[in-house]
């Protein structure tokens, strides 16, 4: 370490005279070197390079730690909507925001226990948050994700005034959408991207037009990698999903209470980058039968053994008809 | 045997292009040409291919079925179509239908696997410009939870912040 810092003291003019005063205080500094070395790895340019895999865990890693707020606009098809979007640490765990600033007042609040969400002609809708989800991410899994994914570096582009490294990640086959991320250099953080189809045409967009980061929010301590996500043991499963699009497997299954007291069974699917809930449950009102979407959300829904089933995510609609397609409920889920 | 000019001329047609006169005259090539006529069909089909929308090839019986009852079953319908184009829809377009399934059929071979095709029972939710196109507001609130419950779920893997909930609050019922 010493040697490093020498060597550092005689490229930079500055640090020539910290050389003298070095050895008296070599522990302090020392230990600040390495803090800023390893603790603020997101926070860096020139951590990530032209590297698309580096590019992509910094962005990971920003939206876990960095704060900011600012304005976005979001686009599907022929629309367009303004947001303001905020992101707070709180006890160093992110707390979002999001508010409409077109059309009828739309409001989301993301915290440590769940999410608040107001929409308009709707009661308010909070959901609890799911289980240390705050506390448990996975990094990318790039030889996995790179079997259903052409990642590349894209060159740099210019957004809300502030240069970003673009990363283009490209779906492989039609069940599931592409990225185009625009990562801010300084932060780490995505400052637009564009949900992609499998032409290429771009289904969603969503962009900063202005945003105010504070890149010395409160860096929280980092966490041990979750451990790997078993794939469901389908003979034991009561909802036996006979097929799964290439490339998806489940990472999660909860049941959940509905209103009325009956159960509804979730399962999470998801190829690494993308992700669609299952749910099962016994019919009720307000069950979607057919395909809606919601910008490039699809929903699908049908009748299966005399259960609903609903499939949501940011998923094709032919993910989630392969889905409903093949399953099964072969008793009470 | 069309020209390029014609050829240009109906290419425009397909693509809109076309002024009221040219259009007319595009359209008398296209019914006077089984070469003509045959392009158009092929055209479409491949544009349809690319899009991925569906081609119903069911559809396109349309022409053996006129045909067929032209040739006798439906004698109305023989006395009551104008000749040139019973003449026009007996062997071109026969033709035309032809080429265009063997062209849709090279069309799915040369290129990759298309993901499955709508079935019974996933029908698209009406066009309405309500949020989820759900005219119920009880499926649309549902859906709105389902969502939400996703993106939370999702946060596990960390797919998360605030991309993942710019739908919920961003997307809104047209005005």
């Amino acid at each position: 370490m010493s040697a490093m810092l020498r060597t550092i003291g005689r490229a930079v003019p500055g640090c020539a005279a910290a050389q003298r005063w070095w050895p008296g205080r070599r522990r302090l500094y020392a230990g600040l070197l390495l803090g800023a070395l390893l603790g603020l790895p997101w926070a860096s340019p020139l951590h990530a390079g032209d590297d698309p895999q580096l590019l992509l865990e910094r962005m990971h890693q920003a939206l876990q730690r960095v704060e900011f707020e600012g304005t976005l606009v979001y686009v599907h098809g022929n629309e367009l909507a303004a947001l303001r979007v905020s992101q707070r640490l709180s006890n160093g765990k992110p707390a979002e925001s999001l508010l409409s600033l077109t059309g009828p007042v739309r409001a989301l609040s993301r915290h440590a226990q769940g999410v608040t969400c107001m929409l308009p002609d709707a009661e308010p809708l909070s959901v609890r948050n799911a289980q240390s989800s705050f506390l448990r991410t996975v990094s990318f899994d790039f030889p996995r994700l790179r079997r259903h994914y052409g990642i590349e570096a894209q060159g740099r582009f210019r957004i809300a005034g502030r240069d970003t490294h673009v990363v283009g990640v490209h779906a492989k086959d039609g069940y599931r959408y592409g990225y185009r991320f625009y990562i801010d250099d300084a932060s780490g953080l995505p400052l637009k991207v564009d949900l992609l189809a499998e032409d290429g045409h771009a289904v969603q967009q969503i962009m900063f037009t202005d945003i105010d980061i504070d890149i010395a929010g409160q860096p929280r301590p980092i966490t041990a990698p979750a451990p790997a996500l078993e794939d469901e043991v389908l003979p034991d499963a009561d909802v036996v999903i006979t097929q799964l699009p290439p490339g998806f497997r489940i990472v999660s299954r909860k049941k959940l209470v509905r209103d009325d007291g009956h159960d509804i069974h979730q399962r999470v699917a998801s190829d690494g980058l993308a992700a669609f809930s299952i749910y099962v449950e016994p019919p009720m009102d307000g069950a979607l039968r057919g395909r809606s979407q919601l910008g490039a959300v699809t929903a699908a829904g049908r009748r299966v053994d005399g259960h609903q089933v609903t499939v949501v995510g940011e998923v094709p609609p032919a993910t989630a008809q392969m889905v409903l397609e093949h399953l099964e409920v072969v008793a009470s889920p | 045997m069309s020209t390029e000019q014609q050829r240009q001329r109906v290419s425009a047609l397909m693509d809109g292009e076309v002024g009221r006169f040219e259009a007319a005259a595009a359209v008398k090539d296209l019914i006077g040409s089984a070469d003509l006529s045959g392009h158009w069909e092929r055209w479409h089909i491949i544009a349809r291919a690319l899009r991925h929308e569906p081609n119903n090839i069911a559809a396109r019986q349309t022409a053996a079925r006129v045909r067929a009852a032209l040739d006798g079953r439906d004698p109305v319908m023989r006395k009551t179509m104008p000749t040139r184009v019973a003449h026009w829809l007996r062997r071109p377009v026969a033709g035309a239908v032809a080429a265009g399934v063997l062209v849709l059929g090279l069309a799915l071979v040369l290129t990759r696997p298309l993901p499955p095709s709508a079935s019974p029972g996933f029908a698209e939710a009406a066009g309405t410009a309500e949020r989820w196109q759900q005219a119920d507001p009880a499926v649309r609130a549902r859906l709105d939870r389902l969502l939400v419950t996703h993106q939370e779920q999702a946060a596990v893997i960390g797919r998360s912040g605030v991309a993942a909930y710019a739908a919920v609050i961003g997307y809104e019922r047209r005005p």
